[in-house]
C-alpha cells in the first residue's frame, strides 16, 4: 500500500511541474513576457529594465531555471495592478472559492445521488423517466443562464434570496446551486448507472435470500459498493467547478479567485492569471491525488494492478 | 425482486429496443430549427440586427404591455429588435462550433491514433501530455490562451479548438488500441503499408463511427462554450449578435428587462438540447451495446 502511495504522489507531483512547465513555454511564444508582466503603456525603457530584471534576455534555459527557483521561494510575480504579490493575492482569495465549491459539491452530491438512486429502484417508470429527462435537460443547460434565471426569480420576483456579494449565509445558496448544476446531471446519471449495476450483480441477491430488510440492502450494500465511481466522478467534476466558479463568481459579485481571474484579464494583469491557473490545477491534481488514495484504501485490489 | 432470467435477456431487449427505435422528431425538429435559422436567418430576420433605435429603447415582447408586435421579442437597451438579434446569433454558433470542431477533432484524433498504435515513448508522451492539458480547468485555460491572443471570434475558435481535444485523443486511443490487435493490420503490414497508410487508409475508418459520435455529443458542449467565453467578455465583442453576449448585456438590465436575459438561454437551450439528443440517438443507431440502460 504504500508503494503504491509514493507511486502516486510522485505522479501527481510530475504533472504540477509538466504545468508550470506548459505556462512557462506559453507564456513565452504568445506574448512578449515584458508586456504581460508590466503593462501596455509602458516605455520602452522600462520595458528594457524589467527584461533585465527578469532575466529575459538571458537564454531561454536560464530564464527556465530562474522561472522554478523563483516559485520554489513562493515568487510568481508581482501584480502590477493591485500592487502586491501574485500569489498572496490569489490565496486571500480562496475561502471565498472554497465556500463555494465544497457548498456546490454538497448540493449536487446529495441531489444527485438520491434522484439517481429514486431512478434506479423505480427503473422505467414514470419517475426515472423523469429523473433520465431532467438530466438530459441539465446537460443541455448554460449555467450561466441558469444562474441569471435564479436571481430573476428569487432574486428579483420574489426577493426571497440576495443577489450578490457574500455578506450572509444565505448569500451563499444560489451561486452554490447554479454551480452544482454544473455536475448534478452527470452525478444522477452515474449513480442511476452505477446503483443499476450493483443491484443486478450476485451479491445483492445473496443478500436478499438472507432476508436483509430491502432499504438496507439499497443503502448499506447497494449503495456503499456503487459509491466508488460515484465519488471519483464528483472528484473529476472538482476541476469543472473551479472552471465554472468563474462565470458564477461573475454572475453573483462572488469575491473568489474566479472572479478574481476575470479581472486580471480585464487588466492585462498575467501574472495573477498564471497564478490562477497554477491554483486551480494543483487543486484539482491533489483532488485526484485523494481520491486515488482513498478508492485504493477502500477497494483493496487496485492496489495491487 | 429481480430475477435472474430479465438479467439474462436485458442485452438483447435492449439490442431489440435499438433497433425498433424511433426517431427523435423533437430532436430533430430543434436541430433543423438551429440550422435553417443560422443559414437562412438573414432572408426572414424581421429587422436589421444593428439598426439601433434610441426611441424605442428596451420594449418588452409584443404579449407585454407596452410592446408591439413590431418588435416581436422586444428590444435592448439601444433600440435594436430582439428578435433579429436572436436569429444572427444562430450564425455565430454554428461557425464557432463547426470551426471548433474540426480543429479539436483534426488535433485529438490525430493524437489519438498517434499514441494508439505506436504505443510505448509516443503513447506515453502523448497521454503525459494530455493529462497535463486536463488537468487544467479548461475555463481557466480558456482565460489564459485568450488574455495571451486576445479577444474576438477568431481567437475564441482557436482557444476552444486547443482546449477542447483531449476527449478525443483518448476516445480514440482506446480504440486504436483494440483495433490494432486484429487481422487486418497485420495482414496491412504484411503486404508492404506503409504506416501513414496503416493509420489514415485502414484504422482511421473504423473509427470514424466513434467520431462521429463524439462530435454530435459536442457541438452542443462547444455552443455552451463560446456563449460562455462571450458571456465573460472574451469572445465574440460588441456589436456581434452573439448570444452568450446578449446575456452579458443583457444582464445589466435584469430588475427591469427580463427578456433581455431570457430569450438567449432559450435559444442556447433548444439548440444544445437538440443537438444532444440527436447525438444520443445516433449513438444508439451507430453503437446499441453502449446503451443498455
Amino acid at each position: 500500500m504504500k508503494r503504491y502511495f509514493i507511486k502516486r504522489i510522485l505522479q501527481a507531483v510530475v504533472t504540477i511541474l509538466l504545468i508550470m512547465v506548459l505556462i512557462f513555454f506559453l507564456s513565452r511564444a504568445l506574448g512578449d513576457p515584458a508586456v504581460l508582466f508590466l503593462s501596455e503603456d509602458a516605455g520602452p525603457e522600462q520595458l528594457e529594465i524589467l527584461r533585465e530584471s527578469f532575466g529575459l534576455d538571458k537564454p531561454i534555459w536560464v530564464q527556465f531555471v530562474r522561472y522554478f527557483t523563483s516559485a520554489a521561494r513562493g515568487d510568481f510575480g508581482r501584480s502590477f495592478k493591485w500592487e502586491e504579490p501574485a500569489l498572496g493575492l490569489v490565496l486571500s482569495r480562496v475561502p471565498a472559492t472554497m465556500q463555494l465549491a465544497i457548498t456546490a459539491v454538497l448540493f449536487s452530491a446529495t441531489f444527485g445521488i438520491t434522484l439517481g438512486v429514486f431512478t434506479a429502484l423505480k427503473r422505467d417508470t414514470w419517475l426515472d423517466r423523469f429523473g433520465q429527462s431532467l438530466a438530459l435537460f441539465g446537460q443541455a443547460l448554460p449555467h450561466f443562464w441558469l444562474g441569471l434565471m435564479l436571481i430573476l426569480l428569487f432574486g428579483v420576483h420574489l426577493k426571497w434570496l440576495p443577489i450578490s456579494g457574500r455578506e450572509h449565509l444565505s448569500n451563499v445558496i444560489m451561486p452554490a446551486l447554479t454551480l452544482s448544476a454544473f455536475t448534478l446531471a452527470s452525478v444522477t446519471r452515474l449513480t442511476r448507472s452505477s446503483m443499476l449495476d450493483v443491484l443486478n450483480s450476485e451479491y445483492i441477491k445473496m443478500v436478499r435470500i438472507k432476508g436483509v430488510p430491502e432499504r438496507t440492502v439499497i443503502l448499506r450494500h447497494g449503495l456503499r459498493n456503487a459509491a466508488v465511481p460515484i465519488l471519483t466522478l464528483i472528484a473529476l467534476q472538482f476541476s469543472y467547478l473551479l472552471g465554472g466558479s468563474v462565470i458564477v463568481e461573475t454572475i453573483f459579485a462572488w469575491p473568489g479567485v474566479g472572479r478574481l481571474a476575470i479581472e486580471a484579464f480585464f487588466r492585462r494583469d498575467f501574472p495573477v492569471i498564471q497564478v490562477v491557473v497554477l491554483f486551480m490545477s494543483f487543486v484539482f491534481v491533489f483532488m485526484n491525488l485523494l481520491v486515488d488514495l482513498l478508492y485504493a484504501w477502500i477497494d483493496p485490489r487496485i492496489r495491487f494492478r | 425482486m429481480t430475477s435472474t432470467r430479465s438479467h439474462l435477456t436485458d442485452e438483447k431487449k435492449a439490442l431489440k429496443k435499438a433497433q425498433q427505435r424511433r426517431y427523435p422528431i423533437f430532436a430533430f425538429v430543434l436541430l433543423a430549427l438551429f440550422l435553417v435559422t443560422a443559414l437562412f436567418g438573414p432572408w426572414f430576420a424581421p429587422h436589421d440586427p444593428n439598426a439601433q433605435d434610441l426611441s424605442k429603447s428596451l420594449r418588452p415582447p409584443f404579449w407585454s404591455e407596452n410592446g408591439s408586435t413590431e418588435n416581436l421579442l422586444g428590444t435592448d437597451s439601444l433600440g435594436r429588435d430582439y428578435l433579429s438579434r436572436i436569429i444572427y446569433g444562430a450564425r455565430v454558433s454554428l461557425l464557432v462550433s463547426v470551426v471548433a470542431i474540426c480543429i479539436c477533432g483534426s488535433i485529438g484524433v490525430l493524437l489519438g491514433l498517434l499514441s494508439g498504435y505506436f504505443g510505448g515513448w509516443t503513447d506515453t508522451l502523448i497521454m503525459r501530455f494530455t493529462d497535463t492539458w486536463m488537468s487544467i480547468p479548461a475555463l481557466v485555460l480558456a482565460i489564459a490562451f485568450v488574455s495571451l491572443l486576445g479577444p474576438g471570434l477568431r481567437n475564441v475558435i482557436l482557444v476552444i479548438g486547443i482546449t477542447a481535444w483531449t476527449g478525443y485523443a483518448r476516445i480514440v486511443r482506446g480504440e486504436v488500441l483494440s483495433l490494432k490487435t486484429l487481422d487486418f493490420v497485420s495482414l496491412a503490414r504484411a503486404a508492404g503499408c506503409s504506416e501513414p497508410r496503416i493509420l489514415f487508409s485502414h484504422l482511421l475508418p473504423n473509427v470514424v463511427n466513434t467520431i462521429i459520435i463524439l462530435v454530435t455529443l459536442d457541438i452542443g458542449r462547444i455552443i455552451i462554450w463560446e456563449a460562455a467565453l462571450s458571456f465573460l467578455g472574451l469572445g465574440v465583442q460588441h456589436p456581434t449578435p452573439a448570444w452568450g453576449l446578449m446575456l452579458a448585456s443583457g444582464r445589466k438590465f435584469i430588475t427591469s428587462a427580463w427578456w433581455l436575459v431570457t430569450f438567449p438561454g432559450v435559444a442556447i437551450l433548444m439548440t444544445v438540447l437538440g443537438a444532444n439528443l440527436t447525438g444520443n440517438w445516433l449513438r444508439d443507431v451507430l453503437d446499441p451495446k453502449q446503451k443498455l440502460r
